[in-house]
């Protein structure tokens, strides 16, 4: 997790990855990135000096918010040329789905800016578990016909002579399932880290507003 | 993996090493959050809840408003990576709803609300992470958010969860526990012991109620010892700031120095 300030304004960004299949699934070879954010208090706060009112902004109002910042973060995190390599499992059958998840607890103002601050900071962090790929070859029907236990019998099976259903090395074209070697590992990290974008907001100032201003002075 | 894993094993340790009646270990945070008028940050061992609290103040639709008294209007949000799966929650699930009434109705009585007529006092509730006894840290955290937010109350409000592993009671459920035993949440207010909520969701023998209700009362006396520690503490560095900036305008520089 990374927990980014601007001043008045502060985000918490959060990835979380999950498992996807691509047949039963929405998985998509490759892996996927999704995007969300939500506000912690009811919007943001307009007046500073004043408490926050939001008689005009009703809840509606506030959906249409989280989607325009949901849909900004989530156009550009996911561009396919800061696409992470490795959020693949098995190829064609099982990939990560990175869950990104933005709370905007404050917001002072250029949220947007924040946002991309957290969500860099998150996804810098964020570290992939290590998986191997795992096959289990059930042995053949004729090598145990003459078993009077039949083929649940573990101690005939590994006298045959067939190949073993450990051995890894033709493994990744044909591995159905996969498992994680080390329970402590926290794994790799994610590639594609120098690439996560940094956002600036600039907003034009209308220049008959600089020039009331200069003459006050 | 197939072994279960034990919630109370023959030496007297749960799945994650405490005793029966052991607490988790509490934090609080009452650094200020936003413009938010009072906020609190608690963490009961991984469950960690942010609440601010806005008002009283005018009330967003005059409608709502009661003539004679002010109303609580408590919102929550649970982040999507708060749980072990990641799920986005609406905030009209019923869940939550019920959640967000469950706390209303414990500080409805606690809150002097007769000295605010015709506002309102707005406790929103961020959930950041959930492990287990999420009404128990919503309800200490929004205690701690009225009170740095200056809402008068008529005393803190306490609030453990409970359980019963077959006929030993247990104190302050993890997700795990809570999954598998009876669980109950009761807030008591300290000085009175007074009680504000029970509330439970699964089935609990009444024989083994007693037991595990007067548990819960007392640990709302530990719970109580730690907040009170936590607004001291907070008090006395705001006073200290206080007390520093007086002295920087009315003392000399050289005479400032020597008074550290």
């Amino acid at each position: 997790m990374a927990h980014e300030g601007g001043g008045g304004t502060e985000v918490l960004a959060a990835t979380k990855l999950e498992v996807e299949d691509m047949e039963t699934g929405d998985g998509v070879d490759g892996g996927r990135v999704v995007c969300s954010v939500s506000w912690c208090v009811s919007g943001p706060s307009f007046k500073l000096d004043e408490p926050l009112t939001y008689s005009h902004l009703s809840s509606n109002a506030l959906d249409e918010l989280q989607h325009d910042l949901t849909v900004i973060l989530q156009q550009t995190i996911s561009h396919p040329s800061l696409h992470p390599q490795n959020l693949t499992i098995i190829p064609r059958k099982k990939s990560w789905l990175l869950n990104l998840d933005a709370v905007i607890l404050a917001d002072a103002g250029n949220a947007v800016d924040a946002l991309f601050m957290a969500a860099r900071a998150a996804l810098w962090d964020t570290k992939v578990p290590r998986t191997r790929a795992v096959e289990y070859n059930a042995p053949e029907a004729s090598q145990v016909a003459g078993d009077s236990a039949g083929a649940m019998d573990v101690d005939n099976r590994e006298a045959i002579p067939t190949v073993s259903g450990f051995d890894t090395r033709e493994m990744v074209r044909t591995a159905a399932d996969f498992e994680l070697p080390d329970y402590w590992d926290e794994g790799e990290v994610l590639q594609g880290q120098e690439k996560w974008p940094v956002c600036v907001t600039l907003n034009l100032v209308s220049i008959a507003s600089i020039q009331c201003v200069l003459r006050a002075n | 993996m197939s072994s279960r894993i034990e919630i109370l094993n023959d030496g007297g340790f749960r799945s994650d090493g405490r005793k029966q009646y052991e607490l988790r270990d509490i934090t609080i945070d009452l650094s200020q959050q936003g413009t938010a008028d009072g906020s609190a940050i608690i963490t009961h061992g991984l469950t960690q809840v942010m609440v601010s609290v806005f008002g009283p103040r005018e009330a967003k639709m005059r409608s709502q408003t009661l003539h004679d008294r002010a109303v609580l209007n408590v919102e929550i949000n649970v982040a999507p990576f708060s749980t072990g799966d990641r799920r986005k929650r609406s905030r009209a699930d019923r869940r939550i709803l019920e959640l967000a009434a469950s706390i209303e109705s414990t500080f409805e009585p606690v809150v002097q609300t007769s000295l605010y007529p015709r506002s309102q006092i707005d406790i929103y509730v961020q959930v950041l992470q959930q492990d287990g006894g999420l009404l128990q840290a919503c309800i200490n955290a929004t205690t701690l958010a009225l009170v740095t937010a200056g809402v008068p109350l008529l005393d803190f409000v306490c609030a453990v969860s409970g359980g019963v592993y077959s006929t030993q009671p247990l104190l302050d459920l993890t997700t795990l526990e809570e999954n598998d035993l009876p669980n109950l949440t009761v807030a008591v207010m300290p000085r009175t012991q007074k009680v504000t909520l029970v509330t439970m969701e699964t089935r609990l023998h009444v024989d083994r109620f007693r037991d595990i209700f007067e548990l819960a009362c007392q640990a709302g006396q530990t719970i109580h010892k730690e907040m009170k520690r936590a607004v001291k503490d907070r008090t006395v560095a705001l006073v200290g700031a206080m007390d520093t900036g007086a002295k920087h305008s009315s003392v000399d520089p050289d005479a400032m120095m020597e008074d550290r």
